[in-house]
């Protein structure tokens, strides 16, 4: 499949009103209304920057496709109002309960999940909240224990103390500290309880998808195109099996887009995503 | 078992390094070295050793001595074996 042109394509920028403030969003909406519009969950802290030209070019090709897109920075984070301090699970919530108000608002019926890394948890767990408000959802890598994404994110910190050879912390101490009311900063990012609380007790695997959950397509990296997934994942998608779930596994190659300094794209991705989106118009 | 081949290939990918890496030799040096391994690149070196070797690290495993060359490194993920 060929790279699809969309130079023409432009997401617009915009905010919607959040129950504590703005929100900023690009978006790109169809003139039709019975077509698909991706609300986009992102990523967590440093990963939403280093995704987000990789974000930007898959939702302009699903826009050449001629369906919409809405990509949402949760309250506290992005361009969004407020602080970092102030974002956490309950808030990200909230804020795509507005984005899906406000696409039900202008007459959007058909109105899909779309997300990345913490996101995607997010998604699924919204997905078993309201099936009914979703038609379906994309998964991009998805983190699936909310807990040790977390103690890898603080490690973040112990790898700053070391670089720069200050005194070593453990992720326990920062649990400690937390627990005691301080914030713990990470890689500029202010960390608080609330946000490691309610984040720790997502777990892919405890969700309670069924047969009415909407269908999910799970695309995940590999290191060759013939290795299978990692036994986590194949974990989660055996229990969602014996659930009768309607999930579609794909894998890709390519730049790991999330982790790296350099904005990269990973073209597999971005071609077995529109291929999946093509043939489920 | 090739750990330095493999520590390669895990490098290569979680940095984006390009084929620079097949040249690496024990002496090369990565902390303070190389500008795409920051305190987020740390992370997921060791994550990523952590999930290709099978063993768990722990926080005060984590030190500068063991990312200073390709050398220290391979001998870190020795010793965890």
């Amino acid at each position: 499949m060929t790279a699809m042109n969309v130079d023409n394509i432009v997401l617009q920028p915009g905010y919607l009103d959040g129950n504590k403030g703005r929100l900023f969003t690009l978006y790109n909406l169809p003139e039709n209304k019975q077509h698909m519009v991706f609300l986009f969950l992102p990523s967590f802290a440093e990963e939403l920057n280093r995704c987000r030209v990789m974000v930007a070019m898959q939702a302009r090709q699903m826009v050449a496709q001629g369906h919409g897109c809405l990509l949402l920075d949760y309250y506290g984070t992005g361009d969004s109002e407020g602080d970092y301090s102030e974002t956490c699970w309950s808030q990200w919530q909230q804020d795509l309960n507005t984005a899906w108000q406000w696409l039900q608002k202008q007459g959007y019926q058909n109105i899909a999940l779309w997300g990345l890394r913490t996101g995607a948890l997010l998604a699924i767990s919204e997905a078993v909240t309201h099936p009914e408000r979703y038609q379906r959802v994309l998964l991009c890598q998805p983190v699936l224990d909310g807990k040790q994404f977390l103690t890898q994110f603080l490690r973040v910190r112990i790898a700053m103390l070391m670089d720069r050879g200050m005194k070593k912390e453990t992720t326990q101490d920062m649990r400690n500290s937390l627990q005691q009311g301080e914030s713990v900063e990470v890689a500029g990012y202010e960390i608080t309880e609330k946000l490691v609380a309610e984040l720790e007790q997502q777990k892919m695997k405890d969700y309670a998808v069924s047969d009415a959950t909407p269908v999910i397509d799970w695309f995940e990296v590999v290191m060759s195109p013939e290795a299978e997934l990692p036994f986590a994942s194949q974990q989660v998608l055996n229990i969602w099996k014996d659930q009768h779930v309607d999930c579609r596994v794909h894998t890709f190659t390519g730049p790991f887009f999330w982790q790296l300094h350099e904005r990269e794209l990973t073209p597999d991705l971005l071609n077995k995503t529109n291929q999946v989106l093509l043939l489920n118009k | 078992m090739d750990i330095e081949k493999i520590i390669k290939a895990i490098l290569k990918q979680h940095l984006q390094l390009g084929d620079e890496v097949n040249s690496f030799t024990r002496e090369t040096s990565l902390l303070g070295a190389l500008p795409e391994l920051d305190s987020m690149g740390v992370v997921n070196i060791i994550t990523a050793i952590e999930e290709n070797f099978g063993c768990t690290i722990e926080d005060d495993e984590i030190s500068a001595e063991s990312f200073e060359s390709f050398g220290s490194l391979v001998d870190f993920v020795e010793s965890k074996l």
